[in-house]
């Protein structure tokens, strides 16, 4: 028996042929307007339309309409591809494939023999821990007819090649550092940028990020991983930072052989070395504590045996006071970076993006630093083994009162955008207010005479971020970021304090997305082709906050969905057929 | 059921849907009707069909039918004509006429 030919009875009429099933299947199911349950397991996360050229109009009246309607059937003349194995009906294109509608009508599936694998390794520089990815990679596209049931032979293939593809900067892109197994442990995945062990193995994913609704155009990202949640994959697969994206465009029409590929390596990450940071320190009054000298007095005994060192200060020292104010003014600017490309509606490449983020932190803060009077002290000083001396000394030391006041603000400042759709993050506020006071004595050597001692310390904290506004007023030394740290008198200064940054960018890894900010890791995720998320993560201890990550919003070529709701491994799916949108905090959705 | 019953079940339904009038029910066919004379006709029609050879169809030009988006193409080749054999060895050969919609 001829198993390609497909007999039809002779008294038959086909009359309509397709996947009439259409709408949101959760977790697995469609249902039907009939009740009827249809099981997708695939399908969920990524949604793509595919628009084959000149297809025949529907043609089906109102009533007909109504009739399939009812038996739970829906006539479309354009396709949805769902999941990141892009499924039709249950016949699955591949991870590593797309759809090509020609301009003929024809359409062809094109797999590409690097997408989607574990193969792209960096090669070590000789005697460094580190090493590079290739610039250039040889692509290998598979060509062949898609959907043709035909009482005829082998469908048509070709295979095409496309070498020596730029998928970075000349060098090519710089890789994780290598550690050798008999470390024990790994290097922890928030200082990685690649899929890996952690260890010695280390990979560069190529995976699509989307597709033209013609599937001329595909867009390859280079350190793209499998997700199609908000949430990250299992253990070292992690979510790889992105780093560049390729654009391949097909082109042809007829037989396999005359379909050509093209590819161009059209956006590039900026890398650390791209991060701005400046630094200013303004003291607009310098301490003139007058007319004091140190010199270092050093006693010998007879045989060059150090016998005492005493620190000996002269001049008047007493009752002098000053006062100084100063400043840091500390910034940080990152350059925009990009979360993942796609293609909208009218099928113009656009992108999910972090604006620039700018940090701004500024100290202020005054001192005071008042000494009394020296007291002094006769004393003398013998050998260690007494047979030497006294040696006549003079001894003294000086009572001071010291107090200073500090107020530091940081201000964290971005957006977010998809396409032309811009939305606002609520900035980063991190403020502090301490005091601190303290008595004590400076002594000339351990000449103790006997001065009051004490020290007060005051400290008021303030956060404003996602998860809301906090406060806390404390005497110990910590805050809930340990912003400022007075750390008491500073000879010839009015006072000794810094602040730590409160905030800052950290470096891209494989965990965190495009990180937007520290403190409460605000962070723009690719979710699937057609849908980014804001997230945002609590941090692991003493912060006022919870653990649990939160989706703040998610973006699809139509704008911003605020959901603002805790889910460490939230779904969405956007129909770029309907225009529907579909989340779920824990059942993957998608559409059909 | 003789024409008394009907007669009064008639006049029951009438009781019951007031004013409704009802069809008469048709009378019951004799059953005489439908007897074919007990001959064997000259080809085929003795049943008993047998297709000896599958190679021997036939088929029409071929034909191609697209899914509503254009993503399956199907292309098959309509039935023209299939030869068969009845229980007494004569061929009787199937004709169909080539679609035309």
């Amino acid at each position: 028996m001829d198993a390609r030919h497909v007999e039809i009875p002779a008294q038959s009429r086909p009359k309509r042929l397709g996947q009439p099933y259409h709408g949101l299947v959760t977790a697995g199911e469609l249902t039907l307007s009939t009740g009827v349950k249809l099981p997708f397991p695939s399908a969920y996360g990524d949604c793509y339309l595919l628009q084959v050229p000149g297809v025949a109009p529907l043609e089906m009246s109102p009533e007909e309409v109504a009739i399939e309607a009812a038996a739970g059937r829906e006539w479309r003349t354009y396709a949805l591809l769902a999941g990141r194995a892009r499924q039709y009906g249950g016949v699955t294109v591949g991870t590593n494939a797309w759809l090509y509608a020609a301009p003929d009508g024809t359409v062809w599936r094109i797999r590409c023999l690097q997408l989607d694998t574990t193969l792209i390794h960096p090669t070590p520089l000789p005697d460094n821990n580190w090493g590079y990815y290739p610039a250039n990679l040889d692509f290998e596209f598979e060509v062949s007819r898609f959907g043709l049931i035909s009482p005829d032979g082998e469908p048509d293939t070709a295979v095409v090649n496309v070498p020596s593809v730029r998928i970075g900067p000349e060098t090519g892109w710089r890789s994780d550092y290598f550690r050798d197994y008999s470390a024990g442990e790994p290097i922890r995945p928030e200082i990685r940028r690649y899929p890996g062990d952690g260890f010695m193995i280390q990979w560069l994913p190529i995976n699509i990020d989307d597709v033209s609704s013609d599937g001329s155009r595909c867009l390859f990202c280079c350190n793209r991983s499998a997700e199609q949640s908000a949430g990250n994959l299992p253990s070292s697969q992690g979510r790889a930072y992105p780093l560049s994206w390729l654009e391949v465009s097909v082109s042809g029409s007829g037989s396999a052989a005359d379909i050509a590929i093209s590819m161009n390596l059209v956006k590039q990450n900026p890398t650390e070395e791209d991060y701005t940071s400046s630094w200013d320190v303004v003291m607009t009054s310098v301490p003139d504590l007058l007319g004091t000298t140190t010199n270092p007095v050093t006693y010998y005994d007879d045989h060059g045996d150090v016998v005492l060192v005493v620190r000996n200060r002269t001049g008047t020292h007493w009752g002098s006071s000053k006062e100084v104010k100063s400043g840091d003014h500390r910034t940080q600017t990152v350059p925009t970076r990009y979360a993942g490309g796609y293609y909208d509606r009218a099928d113009v490449l656009a992108w999910a993006s972090v604006g620039q983020v700018s940090i701004v932190d500024d100290v202020t803060g005054t001192g005071e630093h008042a000494v009394g009077a020296m007291t002094t002290q006769e004393g003398e000083v013998w050998s260690e083994n007494g047979r030497y001396g006294p040696y006549p000394i003079t001894l003294g030391a000086w009572p001071f009162t010291y107090s200073c006041s500090v107020h530091q603000l940081v201000t964290v400042t971005s957006s977010v955008s998809m396409g032309g759709h811009g939305l606002a993050i609520p900035p980063l506020e991190l403020e502090q207010s301490a005091s601190l006071v303290r008595q004590g004595t400076e002594p000339f050597s351990d000449f103790d005479p006997g001065f009051p001692s004490s020290m007060t310390f005051s400290i008021t904290s303030r956060i404003r971020c996602v998860f809301g506004e906090f406060t806390k007023t404390g005497t110990d030394w910590h805050s809930w970021w340990g912003g400022i740290g007075i750390n008491g008198l500073h000879e010839g200064n009015g006072g000794d304090w810094g602040a730590f940054m409160g905030a800052f960018v950290s470096s891209p890894n494989v965990l965190r997305g495009i990180n937007i900010r520290d403190v409460d890791h605000v962070r723009l995720v690719r979710m699937n082709n057609k849908c980014y998320a804001v997230v945002a993560t609590g941090e692991a201890s003493g912060w006022p906050f919870d653990l649990q990550q939160r989706v703040i919003a998610i973006g699809t070529p139509d704008g911003w969905t605020m959901i603002n709701a805790p889910g460490n491994d939230y779904f969405a799916s956007y129909n770029p057929g309907t225009a529907q949108f579909a989340s779920s905090p824990n059942k993957g959705v998608g559409w059909v | 059921m003789g024409t008394f019953d009907l007669a009064v079940r008639k006049l029951e339904r009438d009781d019951k849907r007031s004013g409704v009038s009802q069809l008469p029910e048709a009378a019951p066919i004799p059953a005489s009707a439908g007897k074919a004379p007990n001959s064997i006709p000259k080809a085929g029609g003795g049943g008993d069909l047998k297709e000896p050879n599958y190679a021997a169809r036939t088929y029409h030009p071929r034909r191609t039918m697209r899914s509503t988006d254009s993503l399956i193409t199907w292309e098959y080749d309509p039935i023209k004509s299939i030869e068969m054999v009845d229980s007494t060895g004569t061929k009787v050969v199937l004709t169909f006429a080539e679609p035309t919609t």
